[in-house]
């Protein structure tokens, strides 16, 4: 059967974000912008990343995903993400290495709700007719870059966006868990295009200098209405997604 | 003429691997080849996928189809597909091997075709997935033309040669029959057009099913052919396992269906990886799997599914047989789950049972 990935949970657990509960606050987000960029990356590092309860995707690869929220609850904010594909059981999941947010109260938001592995940082999406460019920084200090040049239009339903997995530590006492978030979007526009990437520090994002580039899939671009609602899944780090995975019940 | 019935093979070899697990399963494969040609089965059918880890280790097609000639007498032999895309085969040599296949096979090859269905393999290549529908096309215009001029050049899109006598000519004349993999509802459509068979067609209700083959057998009859041969015919996909024991049948058939189910769940499709209108489905007999894991009642099959004893699987397939639908080809194992001589008693006791109630076969 298939390999499970071999993240040691219990040594990054600590750095997770705490998540106290999952009576999350529904927030709709009209008109974002979003970017993502998939890329293939070596299979033993991505292993190393991937918690026991997933299996890595076939070729693995890694698929960042900006964001820029012009209206939300706590204001406008941006947002961008690494976040490596893993497997969910049979289901293709985004697994959040780490985030930046342009936003402080949204970082707080997005982490302490969401269990975002998100961090304060200089995010930047921008939209220009000869190219999509997504930049973020912490200090001044870029850390990824992303960049659609040209890109040509595409139909909302050819394209495919991944639900996030978040691990946490969730409750109180905390336990290890990952949340599935799984926002809704209506696509007004898409663009896609080959895409640039670049990541000057490896360490940064959450990826521990494991995730290595490999090569490069697509990118595209999109606006959409979306939103971030309470989670209805969870899932055990360390067991199966077949077994480990419960819809968490709101009428309890 | 009724149902006639065909085995496809994916060859997927389960983890751990060791110097024996790839032998053993072709060597397992092709007992079942030599027991299904005995009991009756028409066609053999044999993927060509590239990379995809334990769901299928089947990349030279041709060659396992050439042992399945070689140790069987009568049934019929299948490209389940090969893949018409310049970075995986150029199509002269895809016409080449298909002739030598289908002189030693004694004039058995069925020749399917396709485009691959998923990223891993795709970019493998470094095949563009917005270009693999128009060079597929290309390519089933021009092979049947490789296999009946004496002669062939050509100046196109995807390839160009100048004139050259592609050898050998195949066995059949004018050539083998062509078919075409559906995994997209409504690119049966395709396949009539061009005077094609459609191999595979997607798992919907009977009824849909039903008109689907109507709409289908009405625009073959003023298809535009791409070859010399019009291939009439409709195939469906789906899983088998007989057993006289209903609930063994069944349990054990859900078994396998659920590894399968998966396995194709770790691969990353096209659609998924690259936004392309050139693949809107998850591909993989996606419709099919989704069908088969359905959770249904206790002891019976999911709907169409052939899994269970003798009369429940005529049951189902006399469903299959009112849509109009020609010849079903089944998948029966994956990754090894169900034991060898399981497999074996499965098609003894479907050739025994089954079969005979079924006029075409």
């Amino acid at each position: 059967m298939p390999r499970n990935g071999t993240l040691a949970v219990a040594s990054v657990l600590g750095d997770a974000p705490h998540v106290l509960s999952l009576d999350q606050p529904s927030w709709e987000l009209p008109d974002a912008t979003c970017v993502q960029v998939n890329w293939e990356v070596y299979d033993g590092p991505a292993l190393e990343l991937t918690p026991p309860g997933c299996h890595p995707s076939i070729p693995p690869f890694a698929s960042f995903f900006a964001g820029h929220y012009p209206e939300s609850p706590v204001g406008a904010f941006s947002l961008v993400q690494a976040r490596l594909v893993v497997r969910a059981g049979i289901r293709p999941r985004a697994l959040c290495l780490g985030a930046l947010c342009d936003n402080p109260a949204a970082t707080v938001a997005l982490r302490e709700h969401w269990g975002f592995p998100v961090l304060d940082g200089e995010v930047d999406v921008s939209v220009r007719h000869d190219r999509t460019r997504v930049s973020g920084a912490v200090g001044g200090r870029e850390v990824i870059e992303m960049v659609l040049p040209n890109p040509e239009v595409i139909g909302g339903s050819d394209l495919m966006t991944f639900d996030n997995l978040h691990l946490v530590r969730l409750g109180e006492p905390a336990e290890g868990a990952i949340l599935q978030i799984d926002p809704e979007y209506a696509i007004h526009k898409a663009q896609r295009a080959r895409p640039r990437l670049h990541l000057p520090d490896p360490q940064a994002l959450g990826m521990r200098g494991l995730l290595q580039l490999a090569a490069p899939v697509t990118g595209f671009w999109f606006t959409a209405d979306t939103d971030m609602v309470p989670v209805r899944f969870r899932m055990h780090p360390e067991k199966p997604a077949m077994q480990g995975t419960v819809k968490v019940d709101r009428a309890a | 003429m009724g149902l006639e019935f065909g085995i496809f093979y994916e060859l997927s070899v389960p983890r751990p691997w060791d110097g024996e697990s790839e032998r053993k399963v072709y060597e397992n494969a092709l007992e079942q080849v030599r027991l299904a040609d005995e009991v009756g089965f028409k066609h053999v059918w044999a993927v060509e996928h590239h990379f995809l880890e334990e769901y299928s280790h089947c990349s030279a097609p041709e060659i396992f189809l050439t042992a399945c000639a070689a140790q069987t007498k009568n049934i019929r032999v299948g490209h389940g597909i090969v893949i018409c895309v310049p970075e995986f085969n150029h199509p002269i040599r895809i016409a080449e091997r298909a002739a030598v296949l289908d002189i030693v096979s004694g004039g058995r090859l069925e020749f399917g075709t396709g485009r691959s269905a998923t990223w891993t393999e795709l970019g493998g290549f470094g095949a563009n997935p917005d270009e693999t529908k128009n060079s597929w096309d290309e390519f089933v215009h021009t092979i049947p033309k490789m296999w009946t001029q004496e002669r062939f050049g050509y100046e196109g899109e995807y390839f160009s040669m100048p004139t050259r006598a592609v050898l050998p000519k195949p066995y059949q004349k004018p050539h083998p029959p062509m078919w075409v993999a559906v995994s997209t509802p409504g690119t049966e459509m395709d396949a009539a057009d061009r005077g094609m068979g459609a191999l595979g067609v997607n798992f919907t209700t009977f009824k849909a099913q039903e008109e689907r083959v109507e709409e289908y057998r009405r625009r073959i009859q003023n298809c535009n052919p791409c070859g010399e041969v019009v291939t009439d015919q409709l195939a469906s996909a789906n899983f088998l396992y007989c057993h006289e024991d209903s609930a063994v049948g069944v349990s054990t058939g859900r078994k396998m269906i659920g590894n399968f189910q998966y396995l194709a769940g770790q691969l990353d499709m096209a659609k998924e990886a690259y936004p392309t209108k050139g693949y809107p489905s998850p591909g993989l007999l996606a419709a099919t799997r989704r069908q088969a894991a359905g959770p249904g009642e206790a002891n019976e099959p999911p709907e169409g599914i052939a899994i269970g004893n003798p009369d429940q699987i005529v049951r189902e397939l006399k469903k299959w047989e009112a849509t109009g639908v020609d010849r079903i080809n089944f998948i029966l194992n994956a990754s090894e789950i169900i034991p060898q001589d399981q497999v074996l008693e499965s098609l003894r006791v479907f050739g025994r049972e089954v079969i005979p109630q079924f006029e075409g076969s």
